[in-house]
């Protein structure tokens, strides 16, 4: 599904991403980890297409697409979804708008034909459900005044709505409390499918507990310098990343 | 050539009739215009908006016409009032009145040129007089003369008298395209009395507009002005809050694209205690286009428990647009609760990123954006159809601004089948 080779990334003319490769076959869920300034939140930029994130070189292949090659609103309608890490409020858009403005965007770039209103409000019932997005939080502008919490149970539900082939989820879990994290991961569990594949981008193992990876890479430095499955990340919780980074300067340096 | 030239004589009328009559304003006003011409660039509530171009015209006054009334709306044709026949509120009366009698007062305390040049030269003008609470609005079109509209001036003369408790939605519009509109609105509200006033300025040609609002104790004044066109579109509007209690709501907003330049000139006078005035201004400006707003509120001496806020808000986006921005308060009391602010900026690149990041092209990501950013404004219009008016008005002016329009127009049934009470039936 994804498939990232030695992917170089800039910002601002500093070297961010150092020629990381990842790969990302449906139904799996993968998890990356890492300390800050690794580069995990630049990953997930350069993937949704954000603006001042200069691909120096590598290559992004998505369902058999270049990724790279496609506009910011085409990687979405074609089954991309970012989850923010800061989802972003915009006071006078009402949520509700907001969602079926998108979904019909994505229906139409796909040649698919727009949703009723009713169907639309019966799929954002149902998806609601899944995350307890109340009502009011739906009719309200986007995220507007919303806590931390209800930023990102919106994020799923916008996921649960828009049925992305590959969510890549930019730290999810930060400023949530733990009963908070309980709803969002199994509204993202509920999610989970064989058709698609998910990308959690995290600084903290504790995430993992309840959304469960089936591969774990840790990003050090710009590059993922150790992968394995989800006991990976319980190591890692142990030792923290001191251990993995000292070893990855001496690999780097015998290299 | 100048247009002071079409001026007539001062009557000389005033020196037989007795004080305060019509013949006594117009020679005040043709000796106002005389003695200070009309405003350049150098004079300071002028400085950024040149009627230079219009100052030069010896523009005649547009011709009465033959236009057939309409059934419902007050017609100005070129200025000239043409009554409606459909039967009216029994509340309300509309009456056409070739003088306006003691009259015109408010225009010429103001000293404003163009408001003296309206008083020396409108013919007809139209009294509403409103007694009870009207059931329906008063709408007013202002429209140009067909023929002539390109070398004449309009200049139409509009007074408005609420007694107390009565209750008035006035819904004006300026579309005609006279080479200069040159209006002016006065108004008089009762105690308790309320008047709701939606203006759009969507004339092409010049258009300078004045309104002079004088509110008893309790009254509410609430005023929706919307500025599209315009080469330049100016509205002075001038409240003075005189009653205890007296209350006015001042929303304006600039939609302005190519060479369009719109000047909101906004200012209210405290000379009662416990008076409260909001102005919020919100401009949006594109291309090489302009918007001017300058709000003012006096708190003059003892007017004391006021509240007075003034906001302007200025999304630039071009940088070849210009934004001037001015709230200023000026206070003589000590008890004042006061507050003003001014923003310019561009579309905010989270949000945009956001909502493209969703799947919504650049282009309808902007639209909504800016409509969002006027959003607040269009809500606070009470009247359900007028708000879908001013709304519909606004977004024909917007690149993209039927996607908002299909966003909101059938989706929120939300309310009948609400997900929380489907919860509570499982």
């Amino acid at each position: 599904m994804l498939s990232i080779q030695n992917l170089h990334v800039e910002v601002g003319g500093k070297p961010i991403l150092k020629g990381l490769t990842l790969e990302l076959k449906a139904g799996e869920v993968h998890a990356i980890m890492g300390p800050n300034g690794a580069g995990k939140s630049t990953l997930s930029y350069v993937l949704a297409g954000r603006d001042g994130y200069e691909v120096k070189a590598g290559s992004i292949t998505f369902l058999g697409q270049d990724l790279l090659a496609m506009d910011v609103s085409e990687r979405a309608a074609a089954g991309l979804f970012l989850g923010f890490q800061y989802p972003v409020a915009i006071p006078g858009v009402s949520n509700l708008h907001f969602v079926r403005a998108a979904l019909n965007a994505q229906r139409k770039a796909r040649g698919e034909a727009e949703l009723s209103a009713a169907e639309l409000m019966k799929l954002a019932r149902e998806k609601g459900k899944l995350v307890e997005l109340p009502a009011d939080l739906m009719k309200r502008a986007v995220n507007d005044g919303f806590s931390g919490g209800e930023k990102k149970r919106n994020e799923i539900f916008q996921m649960a709505m828009l049925e992305p082939k590959l969510a890549v989820l930019d730290e999810t879990d930060s400023g949530l409390d733990i009963d908070a994290l309980r709803v969002v991961a199994s509204g993202v569990n509920a999610l989970r499918s064989p058709e698609r594949a998910m990308l959690v981008i995290t600084h903290y193992q504790r995430l993992l507990d309840h959304i469960v990876p089936d591969r774990v890479h840790v990003l050090v430095d710009g590059r993922i310098v150790e992968s394995g499955d989800k006991s990976l990340a319980l190591r890692l919780e142990d030792e923290g990343y001191e251990k993995i980074r000292a070893s990855a300067a001496i690999s780097g340096a015998a290299s | 050539m100048s247009l002071l030239d079409t001026l007539p004589a001062a009557t000389g009328d005033g020196a037989r009739g007795s004080a305060g009559s019509a013949a006594d304003a117009r020679d005040a006003a043709i000796a106002l215009l005389r003695s200070t011409g009309l405003p350049t660039k150098k004079t300071e509530a002028w400085r950024f908006t040149s009627v230079r171009a219009i100052a030069e015209r010896a523009l005649p006054v547009a011709p009465t016409s033959l236009t057939p009334p309409h059934p419902d709306v007050v017609r100005f044709v070129g200025g000239h009032p043409v009554l409606p026949t459909a039967p009216r509120s029994p509340a309300v009366s509309l009456a056409r009145v070739s003088h306006l009698g003691p009259f015109g007062a408010e225009a010429l305390d103001a000293a404003h040129p163009f408001a003296a040049l309206n008083t020396a030269l409108f013919s007809d003008a139209l009294v509403v007089k409103v007694m009870g609470v009207a059931a329906r609005p008063v709408f007013v079109d202002h429209v140009a003369f067909e023929n002539e509209r390109a070398d004449t001036a309009a200049y139409a003369r509009i007074r408005v008298e609420l007694a107390a408790n009565a209750e008035l939605v006035l819904v004006e519009r300026y579309r005609g395209a006279s080479a200069l509109s040159d209006s002016v609105v006065e108004i008089v509200l009762g105690e308790n009395a309320k008047l709701v006033h939606l203006r759009t300025h969507e004339d092409e040609g010049a258009l300078v507009g004045s309104v002079f609002v004088r509110q008893a104790r309790g009254s509410r004044y609430v005023s929706h002005a919307l500025s599209f066109y315009g080469a330049p579109t100016r509205l002075d509007l001038r409240v003075r809050l005189e009653g205890e209690g007296a209350e006015c709501s001042l929303d304006g907003v600039a939609l302005v694209a190519g060479d369009v330049h719109s000047d909101h000139h906004v200012r209210v006078d405290h000379a009662a205690p416990r008076t409260t005035s909001r102005m919020r201004h919100r401009a949006v400006v594109s291309d090489r286009a302009t918007s001017v707003f300058d709000g003012q509120a006096h708190v003059l001496p003892g007017a004391a428990g006021c509240e007075a806020h003034q906001h302007s808000r200025n999304l630039l986006l071009s940088d070849r647009g210009t934004v001037h921005t001015k709230p200023h308060l000026e206070i003589h009391v000590d008890e004042v609760v006061a507050s003003h602010g001014a923003t310019v900026g561009a579309l905010d690149a989270d949000a945009l990123f956001y909502l493209r990041a969703r799947g919504i092209s650049e282009s309808d990501a902007k639209t909504l954006l800016t409509y969002a950013f006027l959003q607040e404004l269009v809500d606070a219009i009470e009247h359900p159809a007028l708000r879908t008016a001013m709304r519909d008005a606004l977004l024909s002016q917007l690149p993209g601004g039927e996607l908002v329009r299909a966003l909101e127009d059938d989706a929120l049934d939300f309310e009948e089948d609400h997900p929380t009470e489907a919860e509570d039936d499982a």
